[in-house]
């Protein structure tokens, strides 16, 4: 797979870049800002955009950053947060289909909100933490690339906070299987998970969607995931 | 942010010491007594007059068309008055009532401020109700010293004079309703009830003198309280604006240094991991470096939450309130409506580390099925409220951090109330002013 890499840290962007590197896969561009990476990501179309939500807007931004260690905006601040986002945005506008996994330090619900309201084509919410359970991570890049869905499961957790009343109607294993559906996990990995028979995930998920009113369409694969997400966000 | 410093210029004049009452110029108790005596007696008249001045002067504001130029004068009467009445009172007996400068006009001040700020301060009120008022106290106090003055000298001189009219035309001396007639009896009794008052006259004088120093002190030294008030409160709001940006400076710093390491740390721990295969002997001990990092960064994580919680600073309180009701076990619902208001740092992480003590508490004492974090911004009030459906039964006492959330509760100016009934369910209800 090819791949391009964009984090502001030196650090965690070599990281990341030795992971995928082990798995055999090449790292075609690895970027520092907004706008280099939007560039390398039309240039090069990999076969993943691998992106921090946080980082300089541009490569100007990014030296200002270094000397701003004397001020109180230290890391940019408020301006930092969703260019990667905003990023991923302008990538989608004029490649509609392209995988992109965003990288986060810490949850932000919002971002969630933004990404899956991107477009068509694969999309990825994970902590950065994450890409530390290396054969998760590569599964998700894999699922990502193919087109599918990946969000992290605190990413979940917080939008499960949102709907009130039909989520009560479920059971806590329920609640459980619901959750590993919308990082998107498809059933045997729900059932291998869990420790439970993939009929009886199966019957999990049947219930679940008889209670949430949710079209029984939509019960597999990229389609579940959505029709889960989008009941969640409300 | 920014705040600005006013700084505090208290009057020029700083008074005499107030040890001993009337003690200003003259020492020794007949020097205090006569100084205090003299205030007395020059107070009363003085006020008087300024009573006069005022009445007719408010008296004149009933016509509406007149009010605009009588009351103003009046309250510079009453003002200048004060300010004699103070000098009067620093001087005379001691006691402090200095006037601080917000009430006299700052260089370069424009008149219609100047004025909108006199108007509006207590202390020009005071003035005013003390211009009119003051002539009681002082009327009371002067016929008291006129009094005892005359009995003092008037009984000690008694030799003096007394023998032109003891006896005479039928004249009863005090000493006659006694039932003496002689003169030397009349002596001693006039003589004695002169002493009396004389050796009794340091006391009542100065006694008179300080007491209405201080009446005097008490209406007319508001001026500085404001000011101090003032002064405090800004100076609180900068320590607690101080304090907030050094917490998410801190929590900045961690976050960029040990913390980014150690994620990059766990990578290649991880990547080790898997390059030295399954039945190595050291893949135990890389395991176990793998799981002590993870914990490392959870710890850091909990810390930034402690210090400045990251997602609080970048995101507000809602994105934060949902991520941490989102990281339990229990499912925890959010409502949250905080309308356009923009909430200060230091009271976004107050209100945080409420709903994130509240949420510690339910999942470790409460035994809950479910939870709601109620946020919500209403014109002057900011309301955070957390229900949950527990065991109830919860107390301060019973060191659930309650007493310290309270304390940070309270320093930003919010009060705290816990309704926790045994069988639930508990509600933690915090209220935050909005300036």
């Amino acid at each position: 797979m090819r791949v391009v890499v964009a984090d502001d840290s030196a650090l965690l962007r070599e990281g990341v870049q030795l992971i995928l590197a082990d798995a055999g896969h090449e790292v075609v561009a690895g970027v520092g800002d907004g706008t280099a990476l939007v560039e390398a990501a039309l240039r090069e179309r990999p076969d993943l955009v691998i992106t921090d939500v946080r980082m300089p807007p541009s490569g100007a931004d990014a030296g200002l950053g270094a000397l701003a260690e004397y001020s109180e905006e230290r890391s940019g601040g408020e301006t930092w947060w969703g260019v990667g986002l905003r990023a991923a945005v302008q990538i989608r506008e004029q490649w509609p289909t392209a995988p992109i996994l965003v990288l986060s330090q810490y949850v932000v619900e919002a971002y969630a909100d933004e990404l899956l309201a991107a477009g068509t084509g694969g999309i990825g919410y994970l902590l950065k933490d994450r890409v530390g359970d290396i054969d998760e991570f590569l599964a998700a890049i894999e699922s990502v690339a193919g087109g599918g869905t990946v969000l992290d499961p605190q990413v979940i957790g917080q939008l499960m906070t949102r709907r009130r009343d039909p989520l009560q109607s479920l059971t806590p294993r329920e609640r459980e299987v619901l959750s590993l559906m919308a990082q998107g996990m498809s059933n045997a990995a729900i059932a291998q998970r869990l420790v439970v028979t993939s009929g009886a995930v199966e019957k999990h998920t049947q219930r679940i969607f008889a209670k949430l009113h949710l079209s029984p369409d939509d019960t597999t694969g990229h389609r579940r995931v959505l029709a889960v997400l989008t009941f969640l966000r409300g | 942010m920014t705040y600005s410093m006013v700084m505090s210029d208290d009057a020029g004049t700083r008074p005499g010491p107030v040890g001993r009452p009337c003690g200003g110029r003259v020492s020794g108790l007949v020097g205090r007594t006569l100084t205090c005596s003299l205030y007395l007696l020059v107070a009363w008249p003085f006020q008087l007059a300024v009573f006069v001045v005022n009445v007719a002067l408010i008296a004149t504001a009933l016509s509406i068309v007149l009010a605009p130029l009588t009351i103003p004068l009046a309250i510079a009467v009453a003002g200048s008055a004060a300010a004699i009445e103070r000098g009067l009172v620093d001087r005379l007996v001691g006691v402090e009532a200095p006037q601080s400068r917000r009430l006299l006009r700052a260089r370069g001040e424009r008149w219609s401020s100047y004025v909108m700020r006199v108007l509006r301060s207590p202390a020009t009120w005071f003035e005013v109700v003390w211009s009119l008022a003051g002539w009681l106290v002082s009327m009371i106090t002067w016929i008291v010293t006129i009094v005892w003055w005359s009995i003092a000298l008037g009984g000690i001189t008694w030799p003096l004079y007394g023998w032109a009219i003891h006896g005479h035309d039928g004249n009863q001396d005090l000493s006659d309703l006694l039932g003496m007639h002689s003169f030397g009896a009349a002596v001693i009794v006039n003589v004695g009830i002169g002493l009396v008052f004389l050796a009794t006259m340091p006391l009542v004088i100065i006694g008179m003198a300080r007491g209405q120093g201080l009446v005097s002190a008490a209406l007319l030294g508001r001026a500085e309280q404001e000011a101090k008030i003032a002064e405090l409160t800004q100076a609180r709001e900068a320590a607690r604006q101080a304090e907030s940006a050094q917490l998410s400076r801190l929590e900045r710093d961690i976050h960029d240094g040990p913390q980014q390491r150690l994620v990059r740390l766990k990578m290649d721990l991880a990547r080790m991991e898997r390059q030295v295969g399954e039945d190595s002997h050291a893949i135990l001990g890389l395991r176990a470096a793998i799981a002590s990092t993870q914990e490392t960064l959870d710890e850091l994580r909990a810390l930034s939450k402690g210090i400045a919680p990251p997602v609080l600073a970048d995101r507000g309180l809602v994105a934060a309130v949902r991520e941490a009701a989102g990281r339990g076990t229990i499912p925890i619902m959010v409502e949250a409506d905080l309308g356009d208001v923009l909430l200060p740092p230091h009271l976004e992480q107050a209100a945080y580390f409420v709903v994130s003590e509240a949420l510690t508490n339910i999942a470790k004492h409460s035994g809950a099925r479910s939870g709601l974090v109620s946020v919500r911004a209403a014109g002057v009030q900011l309301s955070v409220s957390v229900t949950d459906d527990g065991q109830g039964g919860a107390h301060p006492a019973k060191g659930s951090g309650l007493v310290g959330l309270q304390n940070r509760v309270r320093s930003v100016g919010g009060t705290l109330t816990l309704e926790s009934p045994v069988g639930g369910p508990t509600t933690l209800l915090a209220q935050f002013p909005l300036t």
